[in-house]
This record gives C-alpha cells, structure tokens and sequence, in this order.
C-alpha cells in the first residue's frame, strides 16, 4: 500500500470528506472525453510532478530551474501545470540538465508490456485513443 | 480530499472542463507532494489557522481551494472564485472545525 492509498484508507474514516478519486471517477463516468484527455496528459503530469520534486530537492524557484534547464521561466511553468504532453526532445533536455530518467511504456490497451522494465510495467496504465501508457521517472 | 460542502461546490459551480482539468492536475500535484508543494501552486494564508490556498494555472485560473491540512492528509474545504475569497475563508474556517480530530498526532497548523 502507498502513502497515498494508505492516506485516502485513513481519510475515508473521517465523516464528510470524499476522496478526490472518487469524484474524479465519477466526472469520469459522466464525461468519458474528460477521462480522455485526463490519461492523454499522463505523461505531463508525471514530469511536472518530477520537476517539482526536483525544485524541492534543490531548493530551486521556477526562476533558478529555467537557468538549471536552459529555458525561460514561462516554459518551466508550462511544464509544470502538468496540462501539455512535452515532446520527446524536452524530455532529453531535462534528463541530459537533471539526470532525471524517463520510462515511458506505449502497448495496445488489452495487451501486457513486453518491453518495458519492471518499473514502467508496475506503473498504472493510463489508457487513451485505444493504447495503456505508462511512465516511470526517477 | 474534499469537504462534503467542498465537493458540491466543485460539482456545482465549476463548470469549464479546461477549469476542472486545472483544478484535478492541482491536486495531483498536492497529493504527490504534499508539504514541499511550493509556490506558485500554493500560498499560505495568513491567519495562523493553518488554512492554505491551492492555486489552478499558477494563479492565472478564477478558481482557489482553501485546504488545510487534517491529521493524515489534507482536505479542501471550500471551492471559490478568487474575488470571493474573503467569504470563501470564513466558510473554510467553519468547516475546518467539523473534520479536526483531538486523537489525532501531529495535527498542528
């Protein structure tokens, strides 16, 4: 169990509060598109998530991680709203400017990852446009 | 975590899909990261109660969740316009009373 599941387990118990999951899931089953495009940006919301963690390690602003990267700080933003898939060429920038490492596993929706390592495949598959995608980073 | 209150607001009151979808990549972002989750995605309030404001789109979004955090995790009290802040805090307080437990450990604003 994560410290996340293990959280929501421990907040389920309190009386008057829902679990965010629970309401994402249920904007799921009202929009489909909106879970759509939810799992289409997986990939964005896991690098912004492992820039922030990044900032924090190092005690970076936006400002000082745009100069650590090469970009201007509205870009750094911009990756980090977790809102825009980036292109394979940012990943390669941040990895070579970080030593952030990226896995990123595509396979049709139905079918087990056979490429990928244990790590990316133990991943949640996010599924979209009729393919599971999964990312690691580390 | 949402507040009951909080909940309804979001589903009543937060209608753009592009707002709902900054809203849940927020909480994404305070649920990975919890207490090292800095600004510009978060501010503190002043106040001393311990209440905090998530900020959609760095601020640039209409909407703010006041949240606090409550014993394991952290809960999103109200969901507000920003020019509807002053209200929106009076409300959190009134709600941050219901979810706090004594029994709880560590439980400081």
């Amino acid at each position: 169990m994560t410290y996340h599941e293990a959280m929501i387990k421990d907040v389920r118990e309190l009386q008057g509060v829902i679990p965010f999951d629970d309401i994402l899931a249920e904007q799921f089953a009202a929009d489909p598109e909106f879970e759509e495009e939810w799992n289409r940006l997986a990939l964005a919301r896991a690098v912004s998530i492992e820039l922030l963690r990044y900032r924090a390690k190092h005690k970076l602003s936006q400002r000082g991680l745009a100069k650590v990267l090469g970009v201007s700080q509205p870009r750094v933003y911009e990756l980090e709203s977790g809102e825009k898939n980036p292109h394979v060429e940012t990943l390669m920038k941040i990895s070579a400017a970080t030593g952030i490492e990226f896995a990123i596993d595509i396979a049709p929706q139905e079918a087990k990852p056979t490429l990928a390592g244990r790590k990316v495949s133990g991943e949640p598959a996010h599924i979209c446009a009729g393919a599971a995608v999964r990312v690691a980073c580390a | 975590m949402f507040d009951a209150g909080a909940a309804v607001e979001y589903a009543d009151l937060v209608k753009s899909k592009g707002e709902r979808k900054a809203i849940a990549a927020v909480i994404d972002k305070l649920a990975e990261m919890g207490e090292r989750l800095t600004p510009p995605h978060m501010k503190p309030l002043h106040g001393g109660s311990g209440l905090r404001e998530l900020r959609p789109r760095r601020g640039a979004s209409d909407w703010r969740l006041i949240y606090r955090r409550i014993g394991p995790g952290y809960v999103v009290l109200t969901v507000a316009r920003h020019d509807d802040f002053t209200m929106a805090v009076g409300r959190a307080n009134a709600r941050v009373g219901t979810h706090l437990r004594l029994d709880w450990k560590g439980d400081k604003p």
